[in-house]
């Protein structure tokens, strides 16, 4: 190789061009895949752990919804019997088999077990009062409720009731959880104790009918936090800091009027305070829980669990 | 004018040509940029079908139906949505999520036929997906109590899909959102 610039010859110019192209060149290159580097590794960082990982528990949860709404389904329907809960989830595990086909996934449903309860209703409006018009009453001993529900049909008979409100009380001999519902013309006020002497309400303006789904706790379809958590992070929800199981007592039923209904986990509810179906107030077999096997499969994925499915149930 | 000046010249043409494929990603080339929009673009449409699922929003409209018109109700003569979504809970989380950020979408709702086979009916549709499409679905369940905007109930309403449920259920739909972006 010449020198780079010998004196007086211009020919040597191109090879400075030449080389600081291929300099220019390689750190192009360089940058190139620096650039690319970065972006794959947030790329990755963005991906499942396992590639689908995520659809497996994703679907999970949608067959646990499904589950439920075929136990809230026969629950609710006269005509079908807690029996009926094995082959609604054999028909679910053949839909949800073809569906996910479609997408390349294999997915099995297996029903495994169920355990009763008793469905405690009042379907037309009236009193939350027992057979015999008492409004302090017991509605099971030594349970536990999911997915309670209180119709308010009437706001006015809420009226005037601040200082014996309407109060739903869960009890286990030692402590006691109260949630009472009282108005003042159209505002509602819905007030839960808890055994740990917390204290929080939630006042509203609602209409003359609306719901309060203690379990799911929300008041008109709108969460209320005094029935799920406070903001210290405090839980609120029905039943806290009781034992695994407890009464469930009514005070003050004749300040409301609407319909109600709650699932319990006991099949020897007393029959007294009842009248029979359909007249209200009545119980009724029904589904508490329902244990269920999943599995999904795909070609890199495969995930084997037992689901148990009780809608409307508070957090542990 | 030598052979190394036109062969550098050449080269650095090359390397700037080679720098320019790095850089030139629009939202409609296929790169591996693009691929974390697709990631970003899946996620938050999954987000939308979950919100929707859980308020309840994705089954009011799945039951939005019209059956003396057998369409959607207030739908295009199609008979599904066309271009603008519908006026309601979903429609709105729809314009919120997609429609601000330049992403076009269809929305199809899938369910049994009593032969046990798949059909499909369109809700919404914007046009054709591009190559970089996401799809991400959503199961919602139907009952033979749940009832039409008109008061029906599903068990004894004229529907798009069939009751094929064991006792009280009726089907089970698979709601499929499809987003590009435009």
């Amino acid at each position: 190789v010449a020198d780079l610039t010998p004196r007086g010859d211009e020919r040597g110019r191109g090879q400075i061009l030449l080389v600081s192209a291929f300099v220019l060149a390689v750190a192009f290159v360089a940058l190139a895949l620096i650039v690319n580097s970065a972006i794959f590794t947030e790329n990755l960082a963005a991906r499942d752990d396992v590639p689908g990982s995520q659809n497996a528990l994703d679907y999970r949860y949608e067959v646990t919804q499904t589950v439920g709404t075929a136990v809230t389904a026969i629950n609710a329907d006269p005509d079908s019997s807690p029996g009926d809960i094995d082959e609604s989830i054999e028909d679910i595990s053949l839909r949800a088999g073809t569906d996910q086909s479609v997408l390349g996934r294999s997915v099995v449903i297996g029903y495994e077990s169920h355990t009763l309860g008793t469905k405690i209703a009042q379907d037309e409006p009236g009193n939350f009062t027992d057979a015999s018009d008492t409004g302090d009453w017991e509605l099971a001993a030594n349970t536990r409720a999911r997915n309670i529900r209180l119709n308010v049909t009437d706001r006015a008979a809420l009226d005037g009731s601040s200082d014996d409100p309407f109060t739903l009380v869960a009890s286990d001999g030692a402590d006691e959880w109260r949630m009472a519902i009282s108005a003042d013309s159209g505002s509602v006020t819905v007030e839960v104790e808890t055994p740990a002497g917390e204290l929080e309400s939630c006042t509203r303006d609602l209409p003359e009918q609306f719901t309060v789904d203690v379990t799911a706790g929300t008041i008109d379809g709108r969460p209320c936090y005094a029935l799920v958590r406070q903001t210290s992070g405090e839980g609120m929800y029905f039943g806290v800091g009781l034992g695994a199981s407890y009464d469930v007592e009514i005070s003050n039923g004749d300040a409301i009027a609407g319909t109600y209904s709650m699932i319990v986990d006991s099949t020897s509810v007393s029959s007294i305070p009842y009248n029979s179906y359909p007249d209200d107030p009545y119980t009724e077999n029904a589904i508490y829980s329902v244990r269920a096997n999943y599995e999904f499969f795909t070609s890199q994925v495969g995930y084997e669990t037992a689901i148990v499915v009780a809608p409307g149930e508070v957090p542990p | 004018m030598t052979l190394e000046a036109v062969t550098s010249a050449l080269l650095l043409l090359v390397a700037i040509g080679f720098a320019l494929q790095m850089t030139a990603v629009t939202p409609l080339s296929a790169s591996t940029s693009s691929q974390h929009l697709e990631n970003q673009l899946q996620k938050s449409s999954e987000g939308v079908l979950g919100s929707t699922a859980e308020n309840g929003s994705l089954k009011a409209i799945v039951l939005e139906w019209d059956e003396d018109d057998q369409q959607f109700a207030g739908a295009d003569s199609v008979g599904y949505y066309r271009g603008s979504p519908p006026d309601s809970a979903f429609g709105d989380t729809l314009e919120r999520a997609y429609t601000d950020r330049n992403v076009a979408y269809n929305v199809v709702v899938h369910y049994h036929t009593v032969q046990g086979t798949l059909e499909q009916q369109e809700l919404i549709e914007q046009g054709d997906p591009s190559d970089h499409a996401v799809s991400a679905s959503r199961t919602v369940t139907l009952r033979d109590s749940d009832t039409l905007p008109n008061g029906t109930s599903l068990g004894s309403a004229d529907f798009y899909a069939p009751d094929v449920g064991d006792g009280p259920m009726y089907n089970m739909v698979r709601v499929e959102v499809i987003a590009w972006r435009i």
